[in-house]
C-alpha cells in the first residue's frame, strides 16, 4: 500500500476503530430519554414477575452467542385504540427493557400508524418533564408526563416497579386515550415470550451487549422470530426465521449451511441473505452504520451458519386486541 | 422509526465518524452526546426528513466545526513531533498510519472534514460540499491542500523519528 489515498483510507478506518462504545452514549442518554418517553406505572400492587431468561455467551471465535428461552416482564393493556392490532413483542437481551407494538394498517408504510408500550423494569427515576410543552399527569395515582410533538405522542409514568412509556406515530389520539391505555395495564403472566433462537454475532466485547430478541408478524400464522445485534464494529446484523417465503427477489447464490442462500443488496447498502431452513426461511441482514460499502456476503454466510432455531412458537396474540 | 430505533441503528456509526473527525474518542463521545440530545428534542421533525441519518450526521459535522471554535483552548491535537510514545515498526521508523493520523489531527477543521468525507464516508465532492456549506470546487481545494500537507509529513520522517 503506497498510494497516499489508500494510506489515508487505512488510517481513517483504523481511527474509527478507536471510537468509544455506543453503550457509553446510550447510558448517558438513557436516563433523560426514558424520563420523558416512558410514562408508566401502574400500581405498586402489581407483581413484577421479571425473570430474564436470555443468555449471552462469548464464543471462542470472538463473537457473542445469544440464546433465548423465555421472556421478562409481561405487561399488557386491557384496552387499546380502535383499529390497532398487536404486531411485535420484543425484549432487550440484557433485560433492561421490553416493548410491544400495535399497528393500524400497513406496517411497512412510510405513514404507518403505531403505538408502542415500553417497559423499563430497572429504571426508577421519575419521568422528565423538562421538555417544552410537557405536561405533568397522573396515571393510576403515579406521576407521569404527557408530551405531544406531532406526529409523535408519548406518555411516561414511573412506578415503584419501574418506568413505562407509551409512544406513538401518526396516531390521532389524545392524552385521555393514552392515559386510558396506561391505566388498563395489567401484569400478564399469560403466555411468556419464547424465542428459541441462537446465533453468534460478530460483535465486540463491550459489556451490556445491546441485543434484541422478539417475535413479529402481521397474522398469527406467519410469525417471524428474530435477534438483532446493534453492537458490531461496522453495522447492525439481524437474523430472522420466517414461516413464509420472503417476497423479495432471490438475488445472487451464496453457499451456506450446506445449501444455497440468496444474497441481495439495495441502494442503501442494506444486505440480505435468504436461506431455506427445513420448511422455513432464515433471513440474515446487515445494515451499515458508517461509510462501509464493501459487501458483507461472507459475514452474513458465517452468521447464517451459526443460527440454531427451535420450533416457531404459536403466536395467537399477533393480530389480536386486548 | 422511533428515536430509540434510530439510535440503535446509527449510534455506532456516528461515534466512528466523530472519532475520525476529532481524532479523539473522548471528544467524539462528547460531540455525539450533544448531538443525540438535540436530535432527540427535534426528532419529530428529523424523522420526517428523507434521510434522518444524513441529517444527524450533518449535525455531528456542524458540532465538530463549532466545537473546535468554542473549545479550542481545550483541544490538544496530536503533533507529529510529539509521537515519541507511539508504536513504531521494527526499523524504528514511525509507521505511516501513525504519522498520517497525527498529521490529520493538525489539519484545519474544514480540510479534515473534507478528507474524512471523501476517504472515510466515500462521499462525492458535491455531497461533501453540501455537508460543509461550500462549493465542490472548494472541497477539492480543501482536499488537495490536505493531501499536500500529509504527503509532506509522510516524506519527512525525521520529524517523527524516535
Amino acid at each position: 500500500m503506497n498510494n497516499i489515498e489508500d494510506l489515508i483510507r487505512d488510517a481513517l478506518n483504523h481511527q474509527a476503530t478507536q471510537a468509544p462504545p455506543a453503550s457509553s452514549v446510550h447510558t448517558r442518554q438513557a436516563t433523560r430519554q426514558r424520563r420523558w418517553l416512558v410514562p408508566t406505572a401502574i400500581a405498586a400492587t402489581m407483581a413484577a414477575a421479571a425473570v430474564v431468561l436470555y443468555s449471552v455467551n462469548h464464543a471462542p471465535a470472538g463473537g457473542v452467542t445469544v440464546g433465548t428461552s423465555e421472556a421478562p416482564v409481561d405487561w399488557s393493556p386491557t384496552w387499546m385504540l380502535p383499529g390497532f392490532t398487536e404486531h411485535n413483542r420484543s425484549t432487550a437481551v440484557d433485560g433492561s427493557y421490553a416493548f410491544t407494538s400495535w399497528f393500524a394498517g400497513p406496517v411497512d408504510a412510510r405513514d404507518s400508524q403505531w403505538v408502542r408500550l415500553n417497559t423499563y423494569p430497572r429504571t426508577k427515576e421519575p419521568c422528565d418533564d423538562s421538555m417544552d410543552g410537557a405536561e405533568r399527569v397522573t396515571v393510576a395515582g403515579n406521576p407521569g408526563v404527557w408530551f405531544a410533538s406531532s406526529p409523535s405522542l408519548s406518555l411516561c409514568w414511573s412506578t415503584p416497579t419501574g418506568q413505562f412509556s407509551l409512544s406513538s406515530y401518526n396516531v390521532l389520539a389524545g392524552r385521555s386515550e393514552f392515559i386510558r391505555i396506561a391505566e388498563s395495564l395489567r401484569s400478564a403472566p399469560r403466555n411468556p415470550l419464547h424465542v428459541p433462537l441462537t446465533a453468534t454475532f460478530p460483535v465486540s466485547d463491550h459489556p451490556g451487549v445491546p441485543l434484541l430478541a422478539g417475535i413479529k408478524g402481521d397474522t398469527p400464522d406467519a410469525p417471524t422470530m428474530y435477534l438483532t445485534s446493534t453492537d458490531t464494529p461496522d453495522g447492525i446484523y439481524s437474523v430472522g426465521i420466517c414461516t413464509t417465503k420472503p417476497a423479495d427477489p432471490l438475488g445472487t447464490p451464496v453457499p451456506t449451511r450446506n445449501t444455497t442462500g440468496w444474497w441481495t443488496r439495495d441502494e442503501h447498502n442494506f444486505e440480505k441473505l435468504t436461506v431455506p431452513v427445513d420448511t422455513r426461511w432464515l433471513v440474515v441482514t446487515y445494515l451499515p452504520t458508517g461509510g462501509h460499502r464493501d459487501p458483507h456476503t461472507e459475514a452474513l454466510a458465517q452468521l447464517a451458519n451459526t443460527v440454531v432455531a427451535g420450533p416457531t412458537p404459536a403466536t395467537p396474540w399477533i393480530g389480536g386486541r386486548p | 422509526m422511533t428515536f430509540e430505533d434510530f439510535l440503535a441503528r446509527q449510534l455506532d456509526g456516528l461515534l466512528r465518524y466523530a472519532t475520525t473527525l476529532t481524532c479523539d474518542p473522548h471528544q467524539a463521545q462528547d460531540i455525539v452526546q450533544e448531538v443525540v440530545l438535540r436530535a432527540q428534542q427535534r426528532w419529530s421533525r428529523i424523522s420526517r426528513t428523507d434521510q434522518p441519518a444524513a441529517y444527524v450526521t450533518r449535525m455531528v459535522t456542524n458540532e465538530f466545526l463549532s466545537w473546535r471554535r468554542r473549545r479550542s483552548t481545550r483541544e490538544l491535537p496530536l503533533n507529529p513531533a510529539d509521537l515519541t510514545d507511539y508504536e513504531t515498526d521494527q526499523t524504528g521508523r514511525v509507521d505511516d498510519r501513525t504519522v498520517l493520523l497525527a498529521s490529520i489531527a493538525t489539519l484545519p477543521r474544514k480540510q479534515r472534514a473534507a478528507v474524512v468525507g471523501r476517504y472515510y464516508l466515500n462521499r462525492t465532492d458535491d455531497e461533501i460540499a453540501t455537508e460543509l456549506g461550500c462549493t465542490a470546487a472548494t472541497v477539492r481545494s480543501h482536499i488537495s491542500r490536505a493531501i499536500a500537507t500529509l504527503r509532506t509529513r509522510l516524506d519527512s520522517p525525521r520529524q517523527v523519528t524516535l
